[in-house]
């Protein structure tokens, strides 16, 4: 598979990955540019992996969870033009503003938490996958999504 | 249900995301960035950078034709047989441009890496310079009165006609003007290079005057610009129009020359390697039997600077038997080469600070 053919199928994807991991569209394009980057410059590598597109969603994944983690300088580099806010438009309505505390607090889980529960309940995907993309043991995953949920069920009132 | 409003919030942040094309282009433009910045870090590919331009050998004699180096890793094996102190190699370019077997080697250049192999000296021979070309038998050429770049034809036609025969007489017809015996050659195609520069993003090239292309009306401005690579072969194909014309056209490819080793010194192994391949079978070197990444390690620190020296001040012109030749200065040109031969042309190139080209970068 080429890099072009790649990019023509799965990058609008990743992006959509990228912005239910981080919440936030800047961010996200943020950590495709970077991840694809990499991709881009180490693509004979990545064309070798048994799922080129699994591999670069656990590139992607890796990379939000260390975002920022990283240098000072890294930072800078990276946010040439500083993030402005897209604003969200769902104040027509305050029913639409209370199911957006559910964003705004995935926005406060610890970072596995959250890519757990894209993979599950966005990108709908098996918890062995989930395990495979995050790096970690199964149980491991099970316990994230049921701590993120058991969060999200007793701290979801009044919180945004 | 806790998952159901966490499908919904997903779904509904959907409209969230934007296109992704601006994001691609960035992307790939970002890449070809990097990719050229990390040379710097790399040595090895600068020094491959030099050595592919140059790419070696000597005279001609095991000229390997037509295939791009096989791909290496980032580590070159154990020093091999290159000679140490000073190394000369001879590059040679050539325009086909319509006509593929009376080739002249318009672009004659010199490329000295001195034993401190810390930087490469690109000396440009004007092709209309005198020599006097020795007997070939290979190619059943009797010698005579040429301009350099008849050497190349002479040598590369005939019973025998090869590329080989054309490098290995061009150098022996530089004998006389330099005194020197090459380490290894190199032969690019103009095509070839076209191919190359795309491969590698494209060349930055500084004008002190506007130039426009009598080829294809193309305006080159003044001052700094990257050129990709059909731009820059349309830039070194110019010398109508240019005050003083062939040497003009010289001086340019030299300065293209300087900046194709810039940005292969930005490269790593296996990317420069790629870009090389890009030449096909454009791009023919003679190493003399010194494996390429051998060569590479030596010269890695040479390729992050390069210098071009021009023999192109004080040159005479003469006419003999009906031809005009240019001359060079014999006392500049003796000393120019004195000091290749003796490794110090750094020191005798202070004192001839008019020599040097300066403006890249």
């Amino acid at each position: 598979m080429e890099y072009e053919e790649f990019v023509n199928e799965r990058l609008a994807s990743l992006l959509r990955y990228a912005v239910m991991l981080t919440g936030d569209v800047h961010t996200a394009q943020d950590v495709v540019q970077e991840t694809m980057i990499r991709v881009h410059l180490n693509w004979r590598r990545v064309a070798r992996a048994d799922s080129p597109e699994r591999y670069v969603r656990r590139m992607l994944t890796n990379q939000y969870l260390d975002w920022r983690r990283g240098s000072w300088l890294r930072r800078v580099l990276l946010h040439a033009d500083p993030p402005h806010a897209t604003p969200v438009l769902y104040d027509h309505a305050q029913a639409a503003a209370d199911r957006d505390e559910v964003w705004c607090w995935l926005a406060r889980l610890p970072r596995q938490q959250r890519a757990a529960l894209v993979l599950r309940y966005y990108e709908g995907l098996p918890d062995v996958e989930i395990a495979d993309v995050l790096g970690c043991a199964v149980g491991t995953v099970r316990a994230y999504i049921s701590r993120a949920l058991a969060t999200l069920r007793t701290e979801l009132v009044g919180v945004c | 249900m806790i998952e159901e409003e966490l499908r919904a919030a997903f779904a509904r942040h959907e409209e969230l995301v934007p296109d992704a094309g601006p994001l691609r282009r960035t992307i790939e433009r970002l890449a070809v960035r990097r990719r050229r910045r990390r040379l710097v870090v790399r040595a090895t590919g600068a020094a491959l950078a030099v050595l592919t331009i140059v790419a070696l050998p000597s005279l001609g004699r095991d000229l390997v034709g037509a295939r791009p180096p096989a791909p290496v890793g980032d580590t070159p094996g154990p020093v091999g047989q290159l000679r140490p102190g000073p190394l000369d190699f001879l590059v040679l370019g050539l325009d086909r441009a319509g006509d593929t077997d009376h080739a002249r080697a318009d672009t004659i250049i010199v490329a000295h890496v001195p034993a401190s192999r810390d930087r490469v000296y690109l000396i440009a021979i004007p092709r209309d310079v005198g020599v006097q070309i020795p007997p070939y038998a290979k190619s059943g050429y009797p010698g005579g009165l040429e301009k350099i770049n008849a050497a190349y034809f002479f040598g590369s036609s005939g019973r025998a006609a090869n590329v080989a025969g054309g490098v290995e007489l061009t150098a022996l017809a530089l004998r006389d003007l330099t005194g020197l015996r090459f380490d290894g050659a190199a032969v690019v195609e103009f095509e070839a290079l076209r191919r190359v520069t795309d491969a590698v993003g494209g060349v930055r090239m500084c004008l002190d005057r506007e130039i426009v292309s009598v080829h294809t009306q193309r305006v080159f401005r003044v001052g700094c610009q990257r050129l990709d690579g059909a731009q820059a072969l349309d830039l070194i194909r110019q010398r109508r129009g240019l005050p003083r014309g062939d040497l003009d056209r010289l001086g340019t490819a030299q300065d293209y020359l300087a900046a194709l080793a810039h940005e292969f010194a930005g490269l790593g192994a296996g990317d420069l390697f790629e870009a090389l391949g890009a030449a096909g079978g454009g791009l023919t070197v003679d190493t003399r039997g010194v494996p390429l990444p051998e060569l590479v390690f030596q010269l890695r620190g040479a390729a992050g600077r390069v210098i071009g020296v021009s023999l192109m001040t004080d040159l005479r012109s003469s006419t003999r038997g009906g031809v005009s030749f240019l001359q060079p200065d014999p006392a500049l040109s003796h000393g120019l080469f004195d000091a290749v031969r003796r490794d110090a042309l750094g020191a005798w190139l202070a004192a001839h600070p008019e020599l040097v080209r300066d403006g890249q970068r």
